[in-house]
């Protein structure tokens, strides 16, 4: 049984092979030390669960969760629920109420930011996508929400917590939220947005995604990680077990 | 209504002492441009110390009602339960960007009716919306869960949350309401949540003061700051 426990991952989450929204949720379970799946799909697959009704909700990530026995308990939805509910078992959503909500604001925000922008994929006339995103680098927009996002890591600094996160003094959720929101907007993949000239003025936030970067575990994961995209890419495989602590669901 | 609805009814029902302060359109504009607002808009929590002083402001609405629903008991100890809820309330704020997404430079009336047709045809984005909740309330039932509800037996912040957006939808998307789109066989079950929230004694007692309380706000925009009584739960950090 204990054999059978080590390879049992605690959950599965499903999304594409790349980080996007579910980066929170695999840098969570990578850094917490619990074993999962990891299930890489695709547009048209996904396209195609939606039109058959099978989508929890609109989108993915979603989120396996196992019963004590390796069985399927519940399929959860919505990237902030799985991410919250991930943080809660491997510690990384903190047990004070208010710091809580500091870390959910977080969350809720990068969506916020993540939402402003979505829009525009879908603008097929190139000249018409242009200015959209043009539009969203004016300074009641996207700079006004990194001005937001800048203020927190602010605030929490003169709390006295001196180690550059989001929330306390130690990483949390917020912090794995808030560092794929920033590699969003700066990959390069977003035409007419030059994402660098965003954060420009964000000095907090520049120094906080180096400082992510370079921690050990998500160093770890992002290897681990990118082995798997190519794994994908060549050979088709979809599935990858992470090793970790076995950590089961209940209801 | 709107976004503060399931706040000030988590404190109500949680008989929480709190105090409700209200702005208009414009002065939050304003205030906004002035860089005054916490994220991008209302509703804002000005969590209390021990010793009476503001401690933090939050804001984020569903932030806000996961805060004060933990105070008030209605958030699902079960980290499980707790996502079943955070689902709903992430899920009801996507139902809002339908809604906002798909009226967006809808003056006329016309053109308003047009495109609430459009979200409520068979393959409508508010039609998918709709059917997931169902399905959210047709999986606790098979899970053995009798109240009716999203999560357990117990109203819990999935619900307040619901209730608010989906009676928002109702009054104001043409079609959508009772005698509409929600009063149809298939959408009972989850009108039955909308009112099991309304007929709550605490929530009706609440309603009753808060319309009395905006009334005077609309006669007189100084009358902006209204104290409800209750328990003083603190916060910290």
């Amino acid at each position: 049984m204990a054999e059978e426990q080590k390879d049992q991952p605690s959950f599965r989450i499903t999304y594409y092979a790349f980080q996007g929204r579910a980066g929170s949720l695999r840098a969570a379970a990578s850094l917490g030390g619990v074993s999962y799946e990891d299930v890489f799909t695709s547009g048209e697959e996904h396209k195609k669960a939606k039109e058959e009704g099978t989508r929890r909700w609109s989108g993915v990530p979603e989120l396996v969760v196992f019963d004590k026995d390796g069985k399927e308990l519940i399929t959860l939805g919505q990237s902030n629920a799985c991410t919250r509910y991930i943080g809660k078992v491997t510690g990384l959503y903190p047990e004070n109420a208010v710091e809580r909500a500091l870390v959910d604001e977080i969350l809720d925000s990068v969506e916020d930011v993540l939402n402003v922008v979505s829009p525009t994929f879908g603008i097929k006339d190139e000249e018409k996508k242009k200015a959209a995103r043009a539009k969203l680098c004016e300074p009641d927009k996207l700079p006004y929400w990194i001005g937001k996002f800048e203020a927190r890591l602010e605030e929490n600094e003169k709390r006295g917590n001196k180690n550059g996160y989001f929330v306390g003094d130690k990483i949390t959720i917020a912090d794995l939220k808030a560092y794929y929101g920033f590699q969003f907007l700066t990959s390069g993949n977003l035409d007419y947005i030059d994402g660098a000239k965003l954060m420009e003025p964000a000095k907090r936030c520049q120094a906080f995604v180096a400082k992510i970067k370079e921690n050990e575990g998500m160093k770890k994961m992002e290897e681990a990680f990118a082995a798997s995209q190519k794994e994908y890419k060549e050979n088709k495989v979809k599935s990858f077990k992470r090793p970790g602590k076995f950590v089961c669901g209940s209801l | 209504g709107g976004r503060a609805e399931p706040l000030r009814y988590a404190a109500a029902i949680g008989g929480i002492a709190f105090e409700d302060r209200f702005i208009t359109g414009e002065t939050h504009k304003k205030e906004k441009a002035e860089g005054k607002r916490r994220w991008s808009g209302p509703p804002e929590v000005v969590v209390i110390d021990k010793d009476g002083k503001d401690l933090v402001t939050i804001a984020q609405s569903n932030t806000c009602l996961r805060y004060i629903g933990k105070l008030a008991g209605l958030y699902p100890e079960n980290k499980v339960s707790a996502a079943l809820a955070d689902e709903i309330l992430d899920s009801s704020e996507d139902v809002f960007g339908v809604l906002m997404g798909a009226m967006a430079g809808k003056e006329k009336d016309e053109e308003k009716k047009a495109a609430a047709e459009e979200l409520l045809k068979d393959d409508g984005k508010l039609t998918y919306w709709v059917k997931k909740f169902a399905c959210r309330q047709k999986e606790a039932a098979d899970r053995g869960v009798k109240s009716g509800l999203f999560v357990g037996e117990e109203i819990t912040i999935a619900e307040l949350k619901f209730a608010a957006t989906f009676g928002f939808l109702m009054g104001r998307l043409p079609g959508f309401g009772k005698d509409g789109y929600m009063g149809k066989d298939e959408n009972k079950a989850l009108l039955a949540i909308i009112e099991k929230v309304n007929a709550n004694d605490k929530v009706k007692a609440f309603t009753e003061q808060f319309n009395k309380n905006t009334a005077a706000f609309k006669e007189k925009a100084e009358n902006c700051s209204f104290k409800y009584g209750g328990k003083t739960v603190s916060g910290a950090l």
